[in-house]
């Protein structure tokens, strides 16, 4: 498994299927408020829904959540960047491809993974297909889906 | 024989597109995103182009609502990003809005109404950048 440095390029040629990467991440109050609070005129206040699900523990647990959660477009934007990681500064995303299948609750010890599992050669490039996922420690899979990218060659 | 799910929902805004804002990607806020997100890719701390994920917090204005009448909670059940062209500090992005589809699916753990919406971002030429589906989830839980 090897861990993503977007300095370091990955070329196509040195890719191969059942290639691992990842990456660890552990959402806090704090960098789900930064999340939330990020303002400017193209990203406003990200706010909320109101019902404390993401910065209440007493609101979270009246919805039935043992903490407060995570927004999901937080941690797609995590998972979204182990990809442009991985790509580093000579590669394309085409698409990130997410189902949210479960809560990432605050400080969840995540591992952040991208696998390769398709491969085209094309010209210049190659097309490469990834499944993606954050994995919590109780062995959960709250994120999951595909990304296509290009590589360059050597 | 199972019995159809009853949802309601506006059909008369399926399809139609709307113009749901313009924004200016300025420097400062990228900046303060990256940093945020622990962003060390030169190409977005450096070189002036834009993280694909800030795309996504980006907050336009709501779109088209086919105001979907069913269950008693909804989810946000998956996101899927097309990027088309490489978008830079500086530009201005329209957001374009769409409510695509609302359907019904019933299962072991009962009929959840899918609500699938786009938004289109094009570029101060018209292009498209990128598109973001999301698929919204409604559910009756507990009685």
């Amino acid at each position: 498994m090897k861990t993503v440095d977007p300095t370091m390029q990955n070329y196509f040629d040195d890719i191969d299927l059942g290639d691992e990467f990842e990456d660890e991440w552990t959402p806090d109050m704090e960098q789900v408020l930064g999340y939330l609070g990020l303002e400017g005129d193209a990203l406003g206040s990200g706010g909320g829904p109101g019902d404390g699900r993401f910065t209440d523990p007493e609101g979270a647990k009246k919805l039935g959540f043992p903490k407060p959660i995570v927004p999901g477009a937080f941690s797609l934007s995590r998972l979204t960047k182990l990809v442009t990681d991985w790509i580093g500064t000579g590669g394309t995303v085409e698409f990130v491809d997410v189902n949210f299948r479960r809560p990432v609750l605050h400080d969840d010890a995540l591992k952040v993974l991208g696998l390769v599992t398709d491969t085209e050669e094309g010209d210049g490039s190659g097309t490469v297909k990834l499944d993606i996922y954050l994995e919590n420690e109780r062995g959960e899979r709250p994120l999951q889906g595909t990304a296509v990218v290009q590589l360059p060659k050597r | 024989m199972s019995e159809e799910p009853v949802f309601e929902y506006d059909e008369s805004v399926i399809g139609i597109e709307e113009e749901v804002g313009t924004l200016t990607v300025d420097a400062e806020t990228v900046a303060n995103y990256c940093e945020l997100m622990g962003e060390t890719n030169p190409l977005y701390t450096e070189q002036g182009f834009v993280p694909p994920s800030y795309l996504q917090r980006m907050r336009f204005s709501g779109g088209p609502d086919p105001k979907v009448k069913f269950g008693n909670t909804g989810f946000h059940a998956g996101s899927r990003m097309e990027l088309l062209k490489p978008v830079k500090v500086g530009q201005t992005l329209t957001g374009w809005a769409q409510a695509k589809e609302v359907y019904a699916k019933t299962g072991r753990s009962g009929t959840m109404v899918f609500q699938v919406s786009r938004l289109t971002y094009r570029d101060e030429n018209g292009d498209e950048v990128a598109h973001s589906d999301q698929l919204m989830v409604r559910r009756q839980v507990g009685e």
